[in-house]
């Protein structure tokens, strides 16, 4: 599909989004795995601004982009879906890849010895809850009190 | 053999402004937008060539608007590669409060609860501006956490 230099790397809705539209249905920003995805992934998540605290926002902005990072890094090329979703008290993201997945614990604490950013960890400090689905397409979510 | 193709996001531009000013040997580089994945590199390899034996490296990060834990670990490599080159000090202004400094805190929260220290938060020579414009004059030096 041709994309106009805009479009390049992230698919997403408008940011005149109402809050009804983000309550009523989750949307998806199909990024494309290279490191502009971390960019254009916290780009995708503005329509939430106007709905969520400014610091819940900021931390929002981390998450997505500590994992969007670790897809660009491990699983390889291909796409990545970002998909958010505005409930009454939290926002929860599902972030999946076409890559093989990764250990479940290592969102689950220190691996001394393991290389790494230690994106994974921060994850598990920042959000309220945290999981993973292991089924194609892997998949990782989190969810923020609004 | 054809070289290979350059990545499709080689002309796509960094988020990231670079500035580089002060004399030889004591180089002031300031570092403002947003620093990810996708600018680290860049910002590293930037800095690398400008630390000189017995000399100074300040870092004026008080423009950057967002870090991840790619972005703070690019600086710790830069505080790592400068003493390697010799530099006598390596300094990075942050804004009390900002982005940077918010996210060196959660690396120490990490630290704490894994018993050990982090990559992130043996970060040395942090100086705290408090103001949230970038104003040497404002900086307020933390002690030294170097043994």
């Amino acid at each position: 599909m041709q994309r106009s230099p805009s479009e390049k790397w992230a698919e997403r809705p408008s940011p005149a989004w109402t809050r009804t539209d983000l309550e009523r249905d989750p949307w998806t920003a199909r990024l494309r795995s290279a490191p502009p995805a971390a960019a254009a992934a916290r780009r995708a998540l503005d329509p939430l601004g106007p709905h969520v605290g400014p610091e819940r926002m900021e931390s929002l902005r981390l998450l997505a982009t500590e994992l969007v990072t670790n897809a660009v890094m491990h699983a390889g090329p291909g796409w990545i879906d970002l998909d958010s979703r505005l409930f009454p008290d939290a926002v929860i993201v599902h972030v999946a890849d076409e890559g093989e997945g990764f250990d479940p614990l290592l969102l689950a604490g220190s691996r001394p010895g393991v290389p790494g950013g230690r994106g994974l960890e921060l994850v598990a400090l920042l959000a309220d809850h945290v999981g993973i689905d292991c089924r194609r397409p892997f998949r990782v979510w989190f969810a923020v009190g609004r | 053999m054809t070289p290979a193709a350059a990545p499709p996001w080689d002309d796509d531009p960094v988020p990231l402004d670079i500035v580089v000013g002060g004399g030889e040997g004591t180089p002031e580089v300031r570092v403002a937008g947003e620093l990810d994945l996708h600018g680290s590199d860049a910002l590293v390899a930037r800095v690398r060539a400008l630390a000189r034996p017995g000399g100074s490296l300040r870092l004026d990060l008080a423009g950057i608007t967002f870090i991840d834990s790619t972005g703070a670990n690019a600086l710790l490599r830069i505080d790592r590669d400068a003493r390697h080159a010799g530099a006598a000090e390596v300094r990075f202004v942050v804004v009390r409060g900002g982005p940077v400094a918010r996210l060196l805190e959660l690396a120490r929260d990490l630290a704490r609860r894994a018993g050990a220290t982090t990559v992130v938060a043996d970060l040395p020579g942090l100086d705290l501006a408090a103001r949230a414009a970038p104003d040497r004059d404002g900086c307020v030096p933390l002690p030294d956490r170097r043994r």
